[in-house]
């Protein structure tokens, strides 16, 4: 049981982890302009939005194929504090930010939620290094490909429903 | 050898992955720009006055006469609009309650009905447009409202989406007792 625990920890966080990931790197959802409206400079936002990116990336990757490297865990904790940091400075800014952290179309917005997911962060990292599995190089890459595959899946039923509605909406004159 | 091959598939899956986020980008645009700029489709009534509360079969219609509700839809071999109604119909497999009237304006030299494989009993050829003449309608597609057999309005119906639409809301409207 909690080895399943440990496991389900280890690929969920992954998961989120690469989908985020691969949200912020698409063009237009990049978390630059949540960091603008936070105050960030404005040479920084984009750097750091396309870091934030990346090592969410590398996070994911690190979940699967190093789940008992100490610093897979380092880098999941700065993320996870990283996102409570803007959640708690909207908080004291008074401002309603769209949050873009699954990408552009999250319609949330930063406060709370960010602040309250710190602590499952830290849960999801303890339970991962005491009963996470450690596979195989190949085995880890082929399941982090997994991952990523089963994204792709959800975006082509999204393209899908996006192409039938844009399809059946297109404006048209009475002839 | 066997890990750099799968290195190799996961950034190919990575990249299939980010092209797919971006055409959902471009996407959502689209339809974002559609939305801000009116571009949306939407449906119109078109009046009808002396033919509203008349039976059916006096415009050419007796088909209709046992039906509780029904939504004809005029199509013709002539409008752009119609070829995607019919492409979205193909096979003739039509919801219930929808009953498709193919309007043949002129001779365009190929076989509307054929092309499109509309055939079945909700579907019916109106030869020459005598049907639509008769009740004066002009454009097509256009969509008539009856109830009982009696026709109660008609509404231009410019894309599938619209004609789903359509069908719900008068549905809805049968349901609750309101006429359609």
């Amino acid at each position: 049981m909690t080895l399943f625990v440990g496991i389900a920890a280890q690929f969920v966080m992954a998961a989120i982890l690469a989908y985020s990931s691969i949200q912020k790197a698409v063009p237009g959802g990049s978390i630059s302009p949540v960091l603008a409206e936070l105050g960030f400079r404005k040479s920084l936002t984009r750097p750091l939005a396309y870091s934030i990116a990346g090592a969410e990336g590398i996070a994911a990757l690190l979940l699967v194929l190093w789940p008992l490297w100490t610093f897979t865990y380092l880098l999941i904790l700065a993320l996870a504090a990283a996102f409570m940091s803007t959640g708690a400075l909207a908080i004291r800014q008074h401002k309603e930010i769209k949050c873009r952290c699954l990408g552009a179309s999250s319609d949330s917005t930063l406060g709370w939620t960010q602040v309250a997911m710190g602590p499952a962060w830290l849960l999801g990292c303890i339970l991962t290094y005491a009963w996470g599995r450690q596979f195989e190089l190949e085995t880890g890459t082929g399941l982090v490909a997994a991952i990523v595959l089963l994204i792709g899946v959800f975006r082509v039923v999204r393209v899908e429903r996006l192409r039938r509605i844009l399809r059946w909406d297109r404006f048209a004159t009475a002839a | 050898m066997i890990i750099a091959l799968w290195v190799a598939i996961l950034i190919l899956i990575v990249a299939v992955v980010l092209l797919l986020g971006a055409q959902i980008e471009l996407l959502e645009q689209v339809k974002q720009m559609r939305r801000v700029f009116g571009l949306e489709d939407g449906s119109k009534p078109i009046e009808l006055p002396e033919w509203v509360g008349r039976d059916a079969s006096e415009a050419g219609l007796p088909e209709l006469a046992g039906e509780s509700w029904s939504l004809v839809l005029f199509i013709s071999n002539t409008c752009a609009t119609c070829h995607t109604l019919a492409d979205g119909m193909r096979g003739g497999q039509l919801p219930e309650h929808l009953w498709v009237a193919i309007a043949n304006v002129r001779d365009t030299g190929h076989d509307f009905q054929q092309e499109f494989a509309l055939y079945g009993e909700r579907i019916i050829v109106d030869e020459s447009a005598v049907i639509m003449t008769k009740l004066g309608l002009s454009v097509t597609p256009v969509g008539l409202v009856l109830e009982n057999g009696k026709i109660q309005r008609c509404l231009t119906i410019p894309s599938l989406h619209q004609l789903d639409i359509a069908m719900g809301v008068i549905e809805g409207q049968i349901t609750k007792g309101v006429s359609a």
